[in-house]
């Protein structure tokens, strides 16, 4: 690995860098905007023309806000929470491919991914396991009754939907056969009957719903926002936490959203291939749809109880993409 | 990359799949009767067992031995051998827990798929042919004894016992496992069969490596055989457990593990003999002096049982050290020992042991020698005299399977030319006869405490384990000669 | 592939790098007015009345046991998933059996009331 290289790849990680971040930013501002529609309300409007600038007013007064420190709080992990939370979010996005390789880019010539490793699904989950950690520490770390029952709440949800996300995409890999994420989008390639794109989401519906319901779950979102339930946990495990603190988790759940939706977009619908024009354009098409998905479901639906949260990823979700797996592999023998 | 499916032949395996098939069938259905019709559940566990016990003797006839999985198992008679005493051990417990479980309102449906379970990891211990299979037979055997230890929730007692047999068993773990990665470090395998061919003739047999992981291996196996001096679990453990429990624990995991060891030590090391006999040798003498000197002061006769039982495996120890490959005839001689003394072990064990479940009821709490066990002979003469007859045999005296399985020990000894260990044995035995034969003296010569009470009626599956045990400890006794043929016919340990 | 980890590591530090440069700014510019009911852990509003004891219900033990049981039975199956065009057959029957043998625990798990909340 030569020097050059090095710089590319710190070029490429800043390139997604800042573009998660301008996406949670502009995130926020997309889903305030789109649920005051659904509510016959304008939204923010005030700053900038038609409320554009809101995110960066927001940004810039999180900057000024103290940082209050709890008497009582375990520091060091009371300060590595969050930092946990958003490492694991903004990692997550390295293996996930938006084009093709080998383009030629301002004449140089590079691959549109920036890692391309061949556990590349086992990766993503260790990495939205290791986000489970964040939670949990905050709610230990923070020596208050809020943070503690909501961040066992929040792990207690995050586990038990991690079960049927991970098996969900099981069915998924036995189509690829490979653990690549280059690999399962190049699988998505062609089409059938010259005009069906050859995407997974049309042989494992079951499949992308159980994700898809899971990812909202993981992402601890409408109708799954238990965790920051205020009217009987407050804040939940991000209770103490104040100014850039408190902004790093909000980042840390959005990008997560943009990350769970780009995985999505890859493992169910072929990734950044599409007609007409291909490359990254699709995937951030396919990506902004899901997460008004996501919005949606946040201004239509109530929250669930947390017993019926835990009996539906338990008692629905998990037999559920059990049965995915074994229908999938029965269907391969048979079909040769 | 191709990938081949290993061939697999499960019917090698049948006695371990059987009895584990019918733990999750046990488990199953446990969920959906009633609770009235769970004793059903004991003699569906009961039908388990002798369904398995005539798999091994469809194997014993047909084509043995043979390797399996990969050769992670070794399908031979000496398994098939070990295996029938832990499914007999097996199926005199569940008859012996029938009753019981009712009694103490111990009737959680757990029990008997969780003993079934326990069942399969002996099994599947008794049939290891690597270090591997090993562990993990081992750790199905542990994790089910642990939650039985503990099956009487409501007493401390009981829970106490779970968790400490729970934490000293995990511990002894970790020494296995860091022993097996020494070995396999050494010799990159942890196959018996491949370590075998690896250390033979090689210069491997010094490596420091090799001996501290083989010293590591041992002190795990000593301290799940209760060897002093790793013992000082067993008398809480086996005291604060259920009885029913403590007697099946006291068999079916001596004799399993004792037959893993015999397997590993001579099937996989016999070139580095000189080791481990060296160090099984002073197990030995400390196992059978200081089990039988703890056993003499104590009043609880589960305690007793516990001491005596560390004293028993003692003797067995020394016939294991009598187990020189390169002598055959003595050899075999200690090897058939062994087995001849986990059989009759077994049986009169598990005897003595449905004594006391029968006097502990009703709430499993009359254990106490001087105040329970006194006059015993007046008020209950046949359970005295069952009850004279296994402490008899356990302190070896002629006539009984004890005494059968002490002689061949110690003649396999003094033949190896290990008469030290012969004489500790003798000296020790007799030593034990003061304890064994306190009960006897407690029974017939003590005055009852418990006079105006009526006799408690002997339920029938008890009375049928007491039957067959006292046959059978009777029986080894006089005619040793089935057995003893059978173990002789079960010596071949697998060698490539 | 070797390198593709050391990718992901640079990505790493310049993540945390950037995080250190943000947070940075954050403390250089923010006030800091501490007050000790600023300082108090948030209580609705009212004296804390008692200290933290950090004692919760069992059942989030339960779920952890049953997470682990079941998130090793996912991983068994990646591999499985990946080879499973090679094993066919073999592979399946293989698998359903793995699948049923979980089942019952599950199915044990439910009936005992492992999976209630209430």
């Amino acid at each position: 690995m030569t020097a050059g290289d090095i710089v590319e790849y710190v070029v490429k990680s800043a390139i997604i860098i800042v573009f998660l971040l301008t996406a949670f930013a502009y995130m926020t501002l997309y889903e305030r905007k789109l649920v005051g529609r659904v509510q016959v309300r304008h939204g923010p409007n005030r700053v900038g023309p038609g409320g554009l600038l809101q995110p960066v007013a927001d940004g810039v007064k999180l900057l000024f806000k103290q940082a209050i420190t709890p008497r009582g709080v375990d520091f060091p992990l009371y300060i590595l929470a969050p930092a946990i939370s958003v490492v694991a979010a903004l990692v997550t996005f390295a293996v996930i491919p938006v084009g093709p390789g080998g383009v030629n880019l301002f004449g140089y010539r590079t691959d549109l991914w920036l890692a391309d490793l061949d556990v590349g699904v086992l990766f993503v989950l260790a990495m939205s396991s290791l986000g489970v950690y964040g939670i949990v520490l905050a709610g230990y770390a923070s020596n208050s009754k809020y943070s503690l029952l909501g961040g066992l709440r929040a792990s207690a949800q995050l586990i038990s939907y991690e079960l049927s996300l991970g098996l969900s995409l099981v069915g998924v890999l036995m189509l690829t056969g490979s653990l690549s994420l280059n690999d399962i989008v190049n699988g998505q390639g062609g089409t059938w009957l010259g005009f069906i794109p050859r995407w997974y989401i049309l042989v494992q519906p079951l499949a992308f719903i159980i994700y898809a319901i899971s990812g909202v779950a993981e992402t601890n979102r409408a109708p799954f926002d238990l965790v920051e339930a205020e009217q009987e946990l407050v804040g939940g495990y991000h209770t103490e936490y104040t100014g850039l603190r408190f902004a790093l988790f909000f980042m840390a759940e959005y990008i997560n959203m943009v990350t769970i939706s780009a995985l999505a977009a890859t493992l169910f619908l072929g990734g950044w291939r599409g007609p007409f024009f291909g490359g990254p354009w699709w995937l951030l098409l396919k990506i902004a749809l899901l997460l008004t998905g996501y919005v949606l479901l946040r201004a239509t639906l109530p929250r669930l109880r947390y017993d019926q949260l835990m009996h539906f990823g338990w008692r629905v979700l998990l037999p559920l993409s059990l049965l995915n797996i074994v229908i999938t592999a029965i269907g391969i023998v048979l079909l040769g | 990359m191709e990938i081949a499916p290993p061939p697999f032949d499960l019917g090698a395996i049948a006695p371990f799949l059987i009895v584990a098939v019918g733990a999750m069938i046990a488990l199953l259905a446990d969920l959906f009767i009633p609770p009235a019709r769970r004793p059903a559940l004991g003699y569906f566990a009961l039908g388990t067992t002798l369904v398995a016990i005539g798999a091994c003797v469809w194997l014993w006839g047909g084509a043995v031995p043979r390797l399996a999985f990969a050769n992670m198992i070794a399908v031979d008679r000496f398994g098939l051998f070990v295996t029938i005493v832990t499914l007999i051990g097996a199926a005199l417990s569940i008859l012996l827990s029938v009753d019981f479980l009712q009694e103490q309102r111990l009737g959680y449906g757990e029990y008997f798929p969780l003993m079934l379970f326990t069942v399969s990891g002996m099994i599947l211990l008794a049939f290891a042919n690597d270090l591997i299979t090993f562990f993990i037979a081992l750790e199905i055997l542990s994790l089910g004894l642990y939650i039985l230890a503990g099956s009487a929730r409501g007493r401390a007692v009981s829970q106490e016992s779970a968790i400490k047999y729970f934490l000293l068993g995990s511990f002894s773990f970790g020494f296995l496992v860091y022993g097996t990665s020494l070995i396999y470090g050494a010799t990159g395998t942890t196959n018996f069969t491949a370590l075998r061919v690896a250390l033979e003739g090689s210069g491997l047999t010094d490596n420091p490596l090799l001996l501290a992981g083989l010293a590591l291996v041992l002190v795990g196996f000593a301290f799940k055989l209760a060897l002093a001096p790793f013992h000082m679990w067993t008398p809480d453990v086996y005291s604060g457990a259920p009885t029913a429990v403590t007697a099946f624990m006291s068999v079916g995991t001596k004799v399993a593990t004792f037959a893993a060891l015999l397997r590993l030590v001579t099937g996989a090391l016999p070139a580095l003999y000189a080791d481990w006999s060296n160090a099984l040798f002073a197990l030995a003498i400390v196992t059978m002096i200081l089990g039988n000197l703890a056993a003499i002061t104590q009043r609880n006769i589960k305690r007793m049982l516990a001491y005596s039982s560390i004293g028993q495996a003692g003797y067995v120890l020394v016939a294991v050290v009598a187990s020189d490959t390169t002598q055959p005839g003595v050899n075999d001689a200690a090897q058939s020992s062994v087995l001849f003394y986990l059989l009759a072990y077994t049986f009169m064990n598990l005897g003595a042991f449905a004594v006391v479940v029968a006097l502990a009821r009703p709430d499993d709490e009359r254990l106490d020698l001087d105040r329970d066990y006194a006059g015993l002979a007046r008020r209950q003469p046949l359970l005295a005299a069952a009850m004279a007859v296994f402490m008899l045999s356990l302190g070896g005296i002629p006539l009984t399977a004890g005494f059968m399985g002490k002689l061949l020990v110690f003649r396999a000894a003094i033949e190896a030319g290990y008469w030290p260990l012969a004489v500790v044995g003798v000296l020790t035995s007799a030593v034990a006869l003061a304890f064994y034969l306190r009960v006897v003296v407690r029974m017939y010569a003590g005055e009852s405490r418990h006079a105006e009470e009526r006799p408690a009626r002997v339920p029938v599956p008890l009375a049928v384990v007491l039957a067959v045990c006292l046959v059978a400890t009777i029986q080894f006794g006089i005619l040793p000669a089935i057995p003893l043929d059978a173990a002789r016919g079960a010596l071949t340990i697998t060698a490539p | 592939m070797v390198d593709n980890y050391a990718i992901i590591l640079i990505m790493i530090l310049t993540v945390l790098g950037f995080g250190a440069l943000l947070l940075s700014i954050g403390v250089l510019v923010r006030p800091y007015k501490p007050t000790p009911r600023k300082l108090q852990s948030y209580e609705s509003g009212v004296p804390n009345i008692e200290p933290l004891k950090g004692r919760y219900t069992p059942r989030f033990y339960v779920i952890a046991i049953l997470f682990v049981i079941f998130d090793i039975e996912a991983i068994f199956l990646f591999p499985w998933a990946v080879a499973f065009d090679q094993l066919g057959l073999f592979g399946l029957v293989e698998m359903v059996l793995f699948i049923v043998i979980l089942l019952i625990g599950y199915a044990y798990a439910w009936r005992r009331g492992a999976l209630e909340w209430v």
